[in-house]
């Protein structure tokens, strides 16, 4: 039990005390935190929006994606096709024109294949 | 030292659970009509949560929501929002456990159904200045005349968030199906229920009754009021106003504006096809029922004529119809023209519903229909009914529907917002689609129709809402499949993309043999 339990101790010091040297962090990148995303799919800034909310859609290959908003029926109430280039695509989502509700956004790749899903709360 | 090997491992196992409860405030017993509050709970054991969203179901011929009654208890720093959504019920994913919220929600291939005995609801909540943990809202509700209150209040599945982006395991409940025991039923009431289609909003109409004399008539003169009440998400209505042995008049009456698109290129197309479709001799009815042919008198005159199917399709058209005396359609700017009866015989318009109540619990079913509503889409079930002129029915043509794709796509090319719709059903004789869009980014430049040459083409624009379509009133032709139609619009500021400019309210479609095409918007 003993030879378990050092390396995690010591795993658990060593992380909890070491300092960043911030001269050696990469460069920050220009999207908001509250938009990143670690691997392909679809975030809001927020969950919830009263005329519009950005949103990041991210890519490992550039590609024609299609960003769906959904009902609670399952009824598309909202398509859009958009060329996307890999990596980060800050865009927009405009919701002036629904209808107060809760919706799911669902993202597609070219080949129609779901690559992400969010929830958006209308105010 | 294993105490320590524990206490290491428990934050990574132990307390990445959240439990979400809920529970009745008032202790029974309770009888029908009680309000009753129910509270939801949340223990995110040591996560500090900072976002928190739930799903979950209501019988509505059980408990009913009191509008407007949701509190959320987290304080200031918050962010919350409530929605629900009548006649639906949600089916969970038969591999998932239901108690396991989470890998529910997580499953993704959310699936819901129309259903006129349930309810759906969901909470929100983000909160900036602290973890949310202990009472987060609560709802109020009004006991119902049922028989059975088990798992009457049902959650279906939850996500939340960490401010420290810590993993959540699950979300359970302890009391995941809510029960309701110990409850006495009312004396002396009488219920009135009202058939409705799947999806309409039958909470928009009232039940009124009228005194009438000891042979059921009202004094139209004077009448006397004895009641008035809205019906609830599953057309219920419960009284204990009226005397026993007494006559009334009891009718389905809105209580708002009708909606907007009762009318529509189905039933335009079926008075056509009425017209036209009368057996070898022409001599067969209009209609299999006389509620058909009373409703498609628009006109109100002798009966159903060529005029009466030229004001439905002027009506899907956009004319104004507003300075025409009498029209028995729904117009949002003329008082409601509406007939309403007792369900079983309501087909053949035999009488409107005098009721005498004698017994305790009595229940009447009634039903309503629209002038011109010839598809009842928005009007009770056509059901089994005396059939006129000696023929006989189960159920009318009417209501045989199908479905087809559609596809109602933006995109921004060249600086304008292009939306191209994708229509490739074959043998429709009608279609129409309504949409609306954001008019504080967007100005209509135009829309092009390739319907193909010989259908009629109409497009209307109120705002910020199109209508379009077409229609070949003789059933000949029928619209060309590909994109019959394209819209193009002027940004008013710089866009980056088009998602939810456009929003569509709905998509139809009719035959040649006068069936109604649900159009599903893929």
């Amino acid at each position: 039990m003993k030879r378990l339990l050092i390396p995690i101790i010591l795993f658990t010091i060593f992380f909890s005390c070491s300092e960043v040297d911030e001269s050696i962090v990469a460069p920050k990148s220009s999207i908001p935190a509250e938009l990143g995303l670690n691997t392909i799919g679809i975030k809001l800034a927020s969950s919830f929006a009263t005329n519009e909310v950005k949103m990041n859609v991210r890519l490992d290959d550039a590609d024609k994606v299609t960003i769906k908003i959904i009902d609670l029926s399952g009824k598309v109430v909202s398509s859009e096709s958009v060329e996307a280039k890999a990596g980060d695509n800050i865009l927009s989502v405009y919701t002036k024109a629904l209808p107060r509700s809760s919706y799911e956004l669902k993202l597609y790749n070219s080949n129609n294949q779901q690559i992400g899903k969010t929830l958006i709360n209308l105010l | 030292m294993k105490k320590l090997f524990l206490f290491i491992l428990i934050p990574f196992f132990s307390f990445a659970q959240v439990i979400i409860d809920q529970s009745i405030k008032e202790s029974g017993p309770y009888k029908v009509g009680d309000i009753i509050t129910i509270e939801y709970r949340l223990n995110p054991g040591n996560l500090d949560l900072n976002y928190f969203w739930l799903r979950y179901v209501y019988h509505n011929n059980a408990i009913e929501m009191i509008p407007n009654s949701t509190e959320f208890f987290q304080g200031a720093s918050t962010q919350v929002a409530y929605y629900h959504w009548n006649n639906y019920n949600f089916r969970s994913n038969p591999n998932i456990g239901v108690g396991e919220l989470l890998k529910q929600y997580q499953s993704g291939g959310w699936s819901y159904s129309n259903d006129t005995n349930w309810n759906v609801a969901q909470l929100t909540i983000q909160r900036t200045d602290g973890p949310i943990s202990g009472l987060i809202a609560s709802q109020k509700y009004k006991i119902k005349d049922f028989t059975n209150f088990d798992d009457m209040h049902k959650l279906s599945f939850a996500d939340a968030t960490t401010r420290n982006n810590a993993q959540i395991s699950s979300i359970g409940s302890t009391v995941l199906w809510l029960d309701l025991n110990n409850v006495s039923r009312l004396v002396s009431s009488v219920k009135f229920k009202v058939s409705f289609p799947s999806g309409y909003d039958i909470t928009k109409h009232n039940i009124q009754v009228v005194e009438t004399d000891a042979n059921g008539v009202v004094d139209w003169t004077n009448p006397k009021i004895a009641f008035v009440g809205p019906l609830d998400t599953t057309g219920e209505l419960i009284t204990d106003k009226l005397l026993k042995n007494k006559k009334y008049l009891a009718m389905v009456t809105p209580n708002s504006t009708p909606p907007s698109n009762i009318i529509t290129v189905t039933d335009a197309y079926k008075a056509f096809k009425a017209l036209t479709n009368r057996g070898l001799n022409n001599s067969d009815p209009f209609f299999a029922t006389n509620l058909e042919n009373s409703i498609a008198n628009v006109t109100q005159d002798q009966s159903f004529d060529s005029q009466d199917a030229y004001y439905l399709f002027a009506n899907i058209m956009g004319v104004n119809l507003s300075s025409v005396q009498g029209l028995m359609l729904p117009l949002a700017n003329m008082a409601p023209k509406f007939i309403s009866g007792f369900t079983e015989n309501f087909s053949s318009l035999i009488g409107r519903a005098i009721i005498t109540p004698v017994n305790d619990n009595e229940t009447y079913n009634l039903s309503f229909a629209w002038g011109g509503d010839l598809d009842f889409s928005h009007s009770s079930p056509l059901v089994t009914g005396i059939a006129s002129k000696g023929l006989s029915i189960n159920a009318t043509a009417n209501q045989i529907t199908s479905n087809a794709d559609t596809s109602i796509n933006t995109s921004l090319v060249n600086g304008k917002v292009i939306v191209t719709i994708e229509l490739n059903a074959t043998g429709l004789a009608g279609a129409e689609y309504k949409i609306g869009y954001d008019d504080s980014k967007l100005k209509l430049e135009d829309i092009t129709f390739d319907s193909g040459n010989t259908v009629t083409n109409f497009s209307t624009h109120n705002e910020n809402i199109l209508t379009f379509g077409s229609m070949d009133k003789t059933g000949v032709s029928t619209i060309k499949v590909g994109n019959p139609y394209k819209l193009i619009f002027t940004p008013k500021t710089p866009l980056t993309n088009t998602s939810g400019l456009i929003f569509t309210y709905f998509a139809e479609a009719v035959d040649t043999k006068a069936n109604k095409v649900i159009l599903n918007i893929k």
